[in-house]
């Protein structure tokens, strides 16, 4: 049961260094109206006993579902994976009338009209936070970097803590909630900061501070197990590697993919090359910078951590593009950053395709529709 | 001293019958309130019984003296509700899904076959026995489609049940049809004739129906149908249309059927029923519920009852093995697939209208065909909605 408290962190597994893990939590759209549905239980035994890898598990609501990929060597076994998922789950929905899209929100959605899904823990968050579980239907990519040990890995999260801004930026495809155009790039991040437990893990550098760290919560009785943490980052013990969670689920598999391994490649040059040291004081500017990015995106302006230089987004993303480009190449990623820059020189993004789209058909459903078979991988 | 105070009306006043459908008007409507908040039911179930309760206690007079303005009425209420559901049959949907296609074939097939042995066996003779078959095929249009909008039902079963019951009242409308023709051969003998008019009703049907989609499509483009204001557009084109149809003489439900299917599929667009026209059409079910059951008179119940029943039983029978059978490769648990054959149930008042059609023109069916029909159409009228009612809440797609 997982409303029983873990009082011991377990153990952080082994895992090999810079393996890959990808998971994205996916819309399901009525064929009828383009609105969420909850055709969750539908769509998950449908898929039961039907061959591909990684797997595909229940969300807190009815209208989610999660796709996960097994642990991925690099780009292309990830970007191999996440279409052979996905052709299983379109096939699926296609046969039941339903719809599969990306994006961080449902452009229109009431979250009032979300069921919760059908399982203790999601019943007991939901008791738990009231209105802000159902207005969790938000849709995210989390990234698993595989750490060879726990303090590399609390050395890892702290260092990527400044490139957040960068994650968001390119993932960003939440522009529109409940039917209004925010102004934001990455509005699904303002509903995962109203968590009492979110923001960021606590600045500590080895696993038994760590741990000390979570006993004195749990002894608080605040947390029960690693689950109740929503931090942008967090350490996975159970899989040894550390989660990146701010990204919104992007529009396409591909470009699932492509962060991913900008995120691999970013991790390789933090490890290898240690560039900086991380400090309790980079995160003075870190909420500033995060806010920068979900709002204006590449036009965002981020102050570089230990200094008081400010650099737009896009330029910082260019520089940090250059100096991981070996690292990329020797991860076999160089088609996936190339990608990425080209869109990073374009200024595009998820929140920008969505709103040329709204520009363009002056529909929200037809948004969605679109939305769908982008994610179908129909629409070019 | 009776004419001094001459602006005073005489005593007693002479009610006419406006009034008293006003009065049942309101009271379906006080009734379908209690209903809902008593039984937890949708508020259509009680219309019928209030309708049959008034023209028990009224007569006939009720009805007769506003025939037709009251037609009218009811021809917009239903033109409006086809529209809407041929609108939510997704093409892409049958073609990505066959096996749904299939089950929409077979429920159909083995409703008409059931209803074709039953009748037989009771010994009606070959030309009402097909006739009561085919209309056997059609699900109520009119009650899936108002009791899923009440509901706010949304998944498998819902869905597949609107698309189902379009489908099997298209096969339902066109079989009929082709019966009318068979029985024009028999009872004129000519060949020409009985085979142009069904290909005329359904080529022009289909052609109405695009005119309509197409008119609606073009308006989508530069206005906004969302708006309140725009239900008075498009209701000003449904009547349009119905009155084309009238004068083309050909019937409403598969026109306005084809309509909605063609606006859905005519283009990739997204296209979503404006929901305040829905609304228009919602207001105006209260009515046709009404006066469905105005027409239901308890010696129908009792008449034809017997034979209504077995050939209900069967019918449902039929229809619940054709879906369940091909439930697991069309995608839907046993579970839906028994809520879905059971909702499938409530049969179609449209085509019941035409039985009776069909009864003026050839007599010789009064006897047989006409007190079966309007036996089994009265008893489903009644329970149709509350079966549909509750296999939407089992499969809890309800969303109020």
């Amino acid at each position: 049961m997982s409303s029983d408290t873990e009082y011991e962190l377990q153990a952080f597994s082994q895992s090999a260094p810079l393996t890959l893990g990808v998971e994205l939590e996916l819309q399901i759209v009525s064929g009828q109206d383009y609105n969420l549905v909850g055709a969750a239980p539908d769509l998950l035994r449908e898929m039961a006993g039907r061959q591909h890898p990684g797997d595909v598990k229940p969300e807190i609501t009815d209208s989610m579902i999660e796709l996960s990929t097994d642990i991925c060597q690099d780009y292309q076994d990830a970007l191999t994976q996440l279409r052979s998922i996905r052709y299983q789950l379109v096939s699926q929905a296609d046969r039941l009338g339903i719809l599969l899209s990306g994006g961080g929100t449902h452009p229109f959605q009431h979250w009032g009209h979300q069921a919760i899904f059908d399982a203790p823990r999601f019943h007991h968050l939901s008791q738990l936070y009231g209105y802000l579980a159902k207005q969790f239907t938000i849709f995210g990519q989390h990234v698993h970097i595989g750490c060879p040990d726990p303090d590399q890995a609390l050395w890892l999260l702290h260092a990527f803590g400044r490139y957040i801004p960068h994650l968001i930026t390119l993932s960003a495809a939440s522009p529109f909630v409940q039917g209004i155009d925010t102004g934001f790039q990455s509005a699904r991040l303002n509903s995962v900061f109203a968590f009492p437990l979110s923001g960021r893990a606590p600045f500590v550098l080895t696993w038994d501070d760590f741990a000390a760290y979570y006993r004195k919560m749990v002894a608080t009785g605040v947390v029960k197990s690693m689950k109740d943490f929503y931090w942008d980052i967090r350490p996975k013990p159970e899989f040894g590697t550390i989660e990146l969670r701010v990204m919104d689920t992007p529009l396409t598999v591909e470009r699932a993919a492509q962060i991913a391994a900008y995120a691999q490649a970013l991790a390789r040059y933090l490890l290898q090359e240690k560039p900086f040291t991380p400090q309790e004081d980079d995160y003075l500017v870190y909420t500033y910078n995060r806010f920068q990015a979900c709002r204006f995106g590449y036009d965002g302006t981020l102050v570089v951590p230990g200094s008081a230089e400010q650099r737009g987004i896009r330029d910082d993303i260019l520089r940090t593009m250059a100096q991981i480009e070996m690292h990329a190449y020797d991860l076999g990623s160089t088609e996936a950053l190339n990608l990425l820059r080209t869109e990073v020189l374009q200024g595009r993004n998820g929140a920008s395709e969505v709103r040329d789209a709204w520009a363009r058909e002056g529909s929200l459903e037809e948004v969605v529709r679109q939305g769908s078979e982008r994610w179908a991988g129909r629409l070019t | 001293m009776e004419t001094s105070v001459f602006f005073l009306p005489d005593w007693p006043p002479d009610l006419s019958p406006l009034l008293w459908i006003a009065l049942a008007v309101v009271g379906a409507a006080l009734a379908g309130e209690w209903v809902r908040h008593h039984l937890g039911l949708p508020r259509i179930t009680a219309y019928p019984v209030v309708g049959m309760l008034a023209a028990a206690i009224a007569g006939d007079r009720l009805v007769a003296a506003h025939g037709d303005w009251l037609r009218t009425g009811l021809d917009v209420a239903l033109a409006i509700l086809l529209f809407e559901m041929g609108s939510r049959v997704d093409l892409r949907w049958l073609r990505h899904n066959r096996w749904l296609l299939v089950t929409s074939l077979l429920e159909s097939l083995a409703a008409f076959g059931a209803v074709f042995v039953v009748s037989r066996y009771l010994g009606l003779a070959m030309a009402p026995s097909v006739l009561l078959a085919a209309i056997g095929m059609a699900t109520s249009p009119a009650v899936v489609m108002r009791v899923v909008a009440e509901c706010n039902a949304q998944g498998q079963v819902s869905t597949r049940l609107l698309v189902l019951s379009a489908l099997n009242t298209i096969y339902a409308v066109v079989a009929i049809h082709l019966a009318t023709g068979a029985l024009h051969q028999r009872y004129s003998g000519d060949w020409v004739l009985a085979i142009a008019h069904p290909l005329y009703l359904l080529g022009a049907g289909l052609l109405v129906g695009k005119l309509l989609a197409v008119a609606v499509s073009s308006l989508h483009r530069w206005l906004a149908l969302r708006d309140e204001y725009a239900s008075i557009v498009l209701l000003g084109l449904v009547l349009m249309t119905i009155g084309l149809i009238e004068a083309l003489r050909l019937p409403v439900t598969l026109c306005m059927l084809f309509a909605g299917i063609v606006l859905r599929n005519g283009e990739r667009r997204a296209w979503v029923f404006p929901h305040h026209f829905g609304s228009v059409g919602g207001v105006l079910v209260v009515m046709l519920f009404l006066v469905v059951g105005m027409q239901i008179k308890l010696e129908h119940l009792m008449t034809g009852g017997g034979l209504a029943l077995l050939l209900i039983g069967a019918r449902s029978l039929a229809k619940l093995c054709g879906v369940l059978v091909l439930a697991r490769p069309a995608g839907v648990s046993w579970r839906q697939g028994l809520l879905l054959g059971l909702a499938l149930a409530p049969a179609a008042g449209p085509v019941m209208v035409a039985a009776a059609d069909l009864g003026r023109i050839y007599p010789d069916l009064q006897l047989t065909l006409v007190p079966v029909a309007m036996s089994a159409a009265a008893i489903m009228e009644l329970a149709g909605p509350v079966i549909v009612a509750l296999c939407l809440k089992w499969s809890g797609e309800r969303r109020e």
